[in-house]
């Protein structure tokens, strides 16, 4: 049976069950109001993302719910992205965060750990000037401030 | 007036210039463009997402992360994970004396930052600091990380000599040459092949048994006896070097070993390139200490913050 979502601008999405219920924030509502033809209101998601999201979530809907190997570094892990999941983050920046907010929001996990991949891969091996170019980031950071600041938390490096 | 006032107030005005300027130009029903606040990535996130993106990336990424700009700073500083960090490096009873005047996480970073020279990346395990020659590979040090998206391309296997020239290592002739990112090729794009992360013996092992580093060329075939073996300053012991390649007819005395598997034993016992140029420097003692008072100097400056 199908389920329909209102996105934030009032817009409905029609998706099958088993797709809205990769959510584990849906999933949870249908379970508490039972079969029902109720559209589910999702105040927090634009319809651009939603879009995205339910992209996502028909791609992956017969995935196997991840069991997460805690002993497992999940430093080494940030590079395996699967390819299509790759491509589906090559968004701007306002997207991937809006992606990242939606999936901590309606609780998907694997998407927000992908968008938190995507994110920790665009910051590794890069200098603060690098990263603020990456994100359009202003230093706000008086000269004072900066020096005081590059002497505490500096991770000492020798290079 | 709060900042964000003044952006709101900013962006109505925009607006309102657009209006006046669409009235001007005669356009009946010219729609305003809605501007969006922009977002940038420090402001998008809440604090819980960028714990979970820190749990992909080292602590030096993290603290250069907090260089980035004021709120950056703050959300590093509030990050619970230096407390976690202080607890497997020191243990699950050490306590810190945390510093007034700030939030308990940033005493924690702070400390850690000033501890960084002797603490793994990798396992979080801290090294005691030691002025034996010998036990100085087991203090952790920075070990270059091949992009991991590049080795993908074209990583050589397992000891395989690779020309120094075409590597991915630094100076190689990689930077800039076209690189895959998924299916697309992208070109003229400078690659980062150049960042450090501070490990420790055992894990700077393992490292290099996934990312082995080149052998220098031109010790391939040579042969050499034990004796020379100590004096170039590898450290074997005998049952090791006997193990080595070798002609098992000829004299104990007379033996000659292959030089390039010494080489490989011994780099692998010292912990690659990083751990044999801690060996090999001159006045390498002399260093150490320097490095050690360094150190010193900023837990001791932490205690006065």
């Amino acid at each position: 049976m199908p389920v329909t979502l209102t996105s934030l601008d009032n817009q409905e999405f029609k998706v099958d069950k088993e797709v809205a219920e990769r959510s584990i924030l849906i999933k949870n509502m249908i379970e508490d109001v039972g079969e029902s033809d109720a559209p589910i209101p999702l105040p927090n998601v634009s319809a651009a993302v939603l879009t995205k999201v339910i992209e996502y979530c028909e791609h992956h809907r017969n995935d196997p719910v991840q069991v997460q190997d805690e002993t497992d570094d999940p430093r080494k892990r940030s590079n395996d992205i699967e390819e299509w999941d790759m491509k589906f983050m090559q968004v701007d920046q306002e997207m991937l965060f809006e992606i990242i907010l939606a999936a901590n929001y309606l609780d998907i996990k694997p998407l927000l750990d992908v968008g938190c991949k995507t994110v920790a891969n665009i910051i590794k091996g890069k200098t603060p000037e690098e990263i603020r170019k990456a994100f359009n980031i202003v230093n706000d950071f008086t000269p004072e401030e900066e020096a005081q600041i590059k002497k505490e938390n500096e991770w000492a490096e020798d290079r | 007036m709060a900042p964000e006032n003044d952006i709101i107030i900013q962006e109505l005005l925009a607006t309102m210039q657009e209006l006046r300027l669409a009235i001007a130009s005669g356009r009946p029903h010219a729609q305003p463009v809605v501007r969006r606040q922009s977002q940038c990535i420090d402001k998008a996130l809440p604090l819980e997402v960028w714990e979970r993106i820190f749990s992909y990336l080292y602590p030096s990424q993290i603290t250069r992360l907090s260089k980035v700009n004021k709120t950056l700073h703050d959300i590093v500083a509030a990050s619970s994970l230096w407390s976690k960090m202080f607890s497997q490096a020191f243990g699950p009873d050490a306590v810190l004396c945390t510093l007034p005047a700030m939030p308990e996480s940033k005493s924690y970073m702070l400390y850690m930052c000033a501890v960084s020279t002797r603490v793994c990346e990798q396992c979080l395990v801290h090294a005691v600091p030691s002025m034996v020659r010998s036990e100085l590979p087991a203090r952790p040090l920075p070990v270059l990380v091949p992009d991991a998206r590049l080795r993908r391309l074209n990583h050589p296997g397992p000891h395989q000599r690779i020309n120094k020239r075409d590597s991915l290592w630094p100076g190689g002739k990689s930077q800039g040459a076209p690189r895959l990112f998924g299916q697309r090729i992208i070109y003229g794009e400078p690659i980062n092949t150049r960042w450090t992360i501070r490990l420790c013996l055992p894990c700077r092992q393992a490292h290099y048994e996934t990312y082995p580093e080149p052998i220098p060329k031109g010790m391939e075939h040579k042969r050499v006896t034990a004796n020379q073996i100590i004096n170039m300053g590898f450290i074997l012991t005998d049952a090791e070097i006997r193990s080595l390649t070798h002609d098992p007819t000829t004299l104990i005395s007379w033996t000659e070993y292959s030089v390039e598997e010494a080489f490989i034993l011994h780099r692998h016992k010292v912990g690659g390139n990083a751990g044999m140029a801690l060996l090999t420097t001159e006045k390498v003692l002399w260093k150490e200490k320097e490095e050690q008072n360094r150190t010193d100097a900023r837990i001791e400056e932490y205690c006065h913050f």
